[in-house]
């Protein structure tokens, strides 16, 4: 008997009923003794917070902070906390030998264990602890979801028969194997890969991209090429015969394989957005810049340090964002708008006869530089003088009672990096405010709290920006002290926003988005693969997930692309080049507006409203690519000729 | 001499082939191949029907029309009186393709699970049947090895097993000693005669003239996508201008004093053309190699000699006397009672009428055909003309003479045979 017939045999011994009902209660029995044993024994009764200050000093914890972690490390709910912890470890573990892992679960934990325990042995740094842990979890996590998947397609119908038979092949077959071991090995790396030496809040988004969006990558690739493979390598191998011989409409083999095939992306999602999640949430409890210890910060006179603020206020948050609104007057339909819109014709058709007005898009290209030219010369501050920006919508916020947080950028001068900037920042409502004063760096993002009573009770709030500031001359006289060169202020940086939601849950809504364009791009594979060979399939199916990723590039791009020489004659070929990139852009803009990752890296809400919108249109596009899957598969012979001709 | 035979002459169609053609056409839509050319047979039930021919002769192709993995260009084909496309009567059909097309990463306990469930089979009857069937086929101790480590004959048997999955009540057979051994080749043939013995409609498609001809009740030969012949294997195969006297061991003078009755019989036109010993068949020399190595326990790490069928299979098995009351049933209760759909094939009620007028007929002398069904083993193995004039046979067991029909290619019979691996005159045949 080789390795393999002996793992083999020992699979089905912890799939016996006799194992499961005989380690459960040994399991049980270990953690209750374990408990017991821990508040019999155990100095659950030292009061933590005094270990602290043994260790830091008494003056490092200010009176907040004392509070805070009175409250945290209270020993009643630490107390309770160990029995929740043991209670969640017993239902997990159970969970696990019911079905049918339990012996997989401990030959994981044991080679982890003894993996990590030599690599410390030899003193190998945490990296290497890092990727045992995180392999042995994340691989855990992934049989555990697995089995689950498998059970719950146990039902003795051919659907479920097939579903399974994928998720069977996707952990047998080298091309899937190769696939969901370079998303284990890489997201058990990836915490190792972080500069520890960068603010905390960088490195949570550094991780939230890498981890969140590049495993949405990874999963996108394993999908479609397995999607392909499944379907497509059954027919070329002839396996299909036997499958579509026996009692199984086309319609149910389908849906079977996609049920399979979208699975497995969602069992992989699961895994991973539980892996960002736990680490984002372990690196939450690390140390920030400016902390003796995670939370305790090392200036006194301050309650949180920098770096945690804009960790919790700004990334670890599920915002609501509101734009800074323009004038009435900057807008496609005023009046005046349309006025300058035939200014500016009559000025183009001076200097360019072959101008064409009844181009649509032309039109279109024209009214939109003019509005961006608008809307440029109204967020630039000529020095001394002052704009004020409206935000509305506000209304919730205010009830709330929740800070909000400005963010803007200067632009001035070339953006000289060592140059700082003189401002001051007016903010209320109509009726009443107050300013603040700042230097700043030119050329990237700042932020500053706004408490919530500078909101009116129209829900409007006003931000004013003076380029310059007034200065304190004594008796309450102030002298207006302008910056020597004109300011603007890009609209992308120009915003408030305010926290309307736990990060936990945005993560939870950022990974169904993420699946929701995983199942469809399964539809897309398993479509591909009914009726083209292997590699003409994945071709097609990787050209739409690309055009599908860029969609909002291709669209911006598309509007720049110039279609006619300078002699006004048209280029045919890039005509055709500019209509199809259209649709195609037009034709995927909601796929590619699904980005949830860049909204979860830069803390803002991802609205259940979207999420439901997407996921609905999604769904039909799923299914009418199934449709389609199936009306192609009716309409094709299985078998070919296989004679002499 | 199974009492199939008879029963399907008088029984519906269970697959019914009118004119049907099939051309493959290339990426131009030219013509490039003629696979099937106006094809038309019928497959009663309760028979064991033989499709033969040379490879490339359409009888795969035939067969993929049938299961519905091919669309036929033109003619028509139904399946228990429904088209191919038709997934309901998918649950009554076994297939058993020319080769082996089975998932390498599972094994074949889950491969005959995944089969079963395709099938919906309750989990306790998959679970008893696959059982019964790895037994069957001789891979139970290497049940949990993937099938992808598996010879080509270990693959079969597999393939084998899951045909039987669902207990079908027609099964296709495609080649299906292709990469067996003489014992798995004997035991396929041995499972076809036990599964024609109980009623079961097997579909037989073979190059290999010998298992055929141990098997079939009745056959067409193919050649280029057309019939060449069709019939019994006696109706085609049997010489009438000779006949061979089998008796013990004989000395030269009473060899001779024979061959002078003959003469003087025949008035000397007549003689002993040859006497010979018979020879044992290469196969029945193997088997019995094999019977007694297992009998002294040597190993082997391939399949295993069961030779037991699986007992799901023979759940409808019925004693001699059984079967006989229900056929004389049949035949008193005429076409209306019998619980197959009706084919809609051209002409299929002319023969209707006529396989009726033949159950009445042989109603009429249900005496002899309880007798025969009781001594099925005497029929089938003597050879006894005399019984065999009075008992009505099974085509392929019929010893009366019949003329060779008149649309039988002599030539493609003949470079047949020439391939055939038996055919020995002394060869027992249908060896029940």
């Amino acid at each position: 008997m080789n390795w393999t017939d002996r793992f083999a045999a020992l699979d089905r011994v912890q799939k016996t009923q006799g194992f499961k009902i005989a380690a459960s209660i040994a399991y049980a029995l270990i953690v209750i003794g374990a408990l017991a044993a821990y508040f019999v024994a155990g100095d659950v009764g030292q009061d933590p917070l005094q270990l602290l200050t043994e260790r830091f000093g008494d003056q490092s914890i200010n009176e907040s902070n004392r509070r805070a972690l009175e409250t945290i490390l209270d020993p009643a709910s630490f107390r309770l906390t160990i029995l929740v912890g043991a209670a969640s470890v017993l239902a997990i573990s159970l969970a696990w030998i019911w079905l049918g892992i339990g012996l997989t679960f401990i030959g994981l934990k044991l080679s982890a264990g003894l993996i990590a325990g030599a690599a410390y042995f030899f003193g190998a740094g945490d990296l290497w602890l890092y990727l045992v842990g995180g392999i042995a979890a994340l691989t855990g996590a992934f049989v555990a979801l697995l089995e689950g998947l498998r059970a719950l397609l146990s039902p003795h119908v051919p659907v479920c028969a097939i579903a399974r038979n994928v998720l069977a092949e996707a952990v047998r077959m080298r091309l899937s194997i190769v696939f969901i071991i370079l998303l284990i090995f890489g997201m058990a790396a990836l915490p190792g890969l972080l500069d520890s030496d960068q603010p905390l809040r960088y490195r949570v988004q550094s991780f939230i991209t890498w981890g969140s969006g590049g495993s949405f990558w990874i999963i996108a690739l394993l999908t479609i090429s397995f999607g392909v493979s499944t379907v497509a390598s059954e027919q070329r191998a002839k396996i299909i015969w036997q499958t579509m011989t026996k009692p199984v409409p086309t319609w149910q083999y389908i849906l079977g394989k996609w049920i399979g095939v979208a699975g497995l992306a969602a069992v992989l999602t699961l895994v991973c957005s539980t892996g960002v999640f736990l680490f984002t949430s372990y690196l939450q409890n690390t140390r920030a810049i400016g902390e003796i210890t995670p939370y305790v910060t090392a200036d006194p006179t301050m309650d949180v340090s920098e770096d945690r603020l804009l960790l919790e206020t700004r990334v670890l948050t599920a915002r609501v964002a509101k734009d800074a609104e323009l004038p009435s007057y900057i807008s496609l339909d005023s009046p005046e708008f349309q006025q300058a819109i035939d200014e500016r014709e009559k000025a183009e058709q001076l200097t360019n006869p072959t101008f064409d007005f009844s181009n649509p898009r032309l039109r279109r290209k024209l009214e939109n530089d003019l509005l961006q030219d608008q809307i440029n010369a109204y967020r630039a501050i000529p020095p001394g003088d002052n704009r004020f920006f409206r935000f509305s919508g506000l209304g919730d916020a205010r009830e709330q009672g929740k800070p909000l947080t400005l963010t803007y950028r200067i632009d001035a001068d070339g953006n000289p990096p060592d140059k700082f900037y003189n401002i001051q920042i007016a903010f209320g409502s109509t009726t009443g405010g107050q300013s603040v004063k700042r230097t700043v760096g030119l050329g990237y993002l700042h932020h500053l709290t706004v408490p919530p009573s500078a909101i009116g009770e129209d829900g409007v709030l006003m931000v004013g920006f003076l380029n310059g500031q007034y200065i304190n001359v004594g008796n309450n006289s102030f002298v207006s002290a302008p910056a020597q060169t004109t300011m603007s202020m890009p609209g992308e940086g120009m915003k408030v926003s305010y926290p309307a939601g736990d990060w936990r849950l945005n993560h939870l809504r950022s990974g169904f988005v993420q699946w929701t364009k995983l199942a469809f791009l399964a539809a897309v594979a398993v479509c591909a693969g009914s009726f083209l060979s292997f590699p003409v399939a994945s071709l097609l199916s990787f050209s739409i997930f690309i055009v599908g990723e860029s969609s909002r590039f291709l669209g911006t791009a598309e509007e720049y692309f110039q279609y006619k020489d300078r002699q006004g004659n048209i280029i045919l070929y890039k005509l055709f080049t500019a209509r199809f990139t259209d649709a195609i852009a037009d034709l995927f803009s909601l796929y590619g507006g699904l980005d949830a990752t860049d909204l979860v890296v830069d803390g803002y809400l991802i609205l259940w409203t979207d999420v439901g919108r997407g996921s609905i249109v999604l769904g039909v596009l799923t299914s009418l690519t199934l449709a389609a899957a199936v009306f192609a598969m009716k309409r094709k012979e299985l078998a070919i000729y296989s004679g002499n001709a | 001499m199974p009492a199939a035979g008879s029963a399907a002459s008088s029984a519906k169609p269970v697959c019914a082939c009118q004119r049907l053609s099939k051309t493959f056409k290339d990426f131009w839509l030219r013509e490039r191949a003629r696979a099937v050319d106006e094809v038309s047979f019928e497959i009663r039930q309760g028979e064991v029907f033989g499709l033969l021919g040379p490879n490339g002769s359409g009888k795969s192709t035939t067969i993929k029309i049938i299961l519905g993995l091919l669309k036929p260009s033109g003619g028509r084909v139904a399946v228990f009186g429904k088209p191919p496309s038709d997934v309901k009567t998918k649950k009554r059909i076994g297939y058993l393709p020319e080769e082996s097309y089975l998932y390498g990463f599972l094994n074949a306990r889950e491969t005959l699970d995944y089969y079963g469930k395709l099938f919906e089979l309750d989990g306790k009857i998959r679970e008893q049947r696959i059982d019964e069937l790895l037994e069957m086929v001789g891979l139970t101790h290497v049940q949990h090895r993937p099938v992808r480590d598996y010879s080509k004959g270990m693959q079969r048997r597999i393939g084998i097993a899951q045909a039987l999955i669902n207990d079908p009540d027609f099964l296709i057979l495609d080649e299906p000693t292709t990469g067996l051994d003489p014992i798995g080749t004997r035991q396929v043939k041995d499972l076809i005669l036990e599964l024609g013995r109980r009623g079961k409609t097997i579909l037989l498609s073979s190059h290999l003239l010998a298992d055929v001809e141990d098997v079939v009740d009745r056959m067409v030969i193919l050649y280029g996508g057309k019939i060449r012949g069709e019939g019994t294997c006696d109706e085609l195969l049997m010489s009438m201008s000779k006949t061979t006297i089998e008796t013990d061991a004989l000395d030269d003078e009473t060899i001779a004093e024979i061959d002078e009755v003959i003469r003087r019989r025949t008035g000397g036109e007549h003689a002993i053309g040859r006497v010979s010993h018979p020879r044992q068949k290469l196969e029945e020399l193997f088997l019995s190699i094999v019977e007694k190595a297992q009998r002294e326990r040597s190993e082997t790490a391939g399949a295993v000699h069961s030779g037991n069928t699986a007992a799901f299979l023979k759940a409808d098995e019925q004693t001699s006397e059984e079967r006989a009351e229900a056929l004389i049933s049949d035949l008193v209760a005429g076409d209306d009672e019998t619980p197959l759909a009706p084919m809609a094939v051209e002409g299929q009620e002319a023969e209707e009428q006529a396989a009726a007028a033949e159950a009445q007929a042989e109603a009429a002398s249900s005496d002899a055909v309880i007798a025969d069904l009781m001594g099925e083993s005497t029929a089938t193995g003597d050879g006894n003309p005399a019984d065999d004039q009075s008992a009505p046979q099974a085509p392929a067991d019929r010893s009366e003479s019949k003329p060779l029909p008149a649309d039988v290619d002599l030539d493609v019979i003949g470079s047949l045979v020439d391939e055939s691996a038996g055919g020995d005159d002394d060869e027992e045949r249908r060896g029940s």
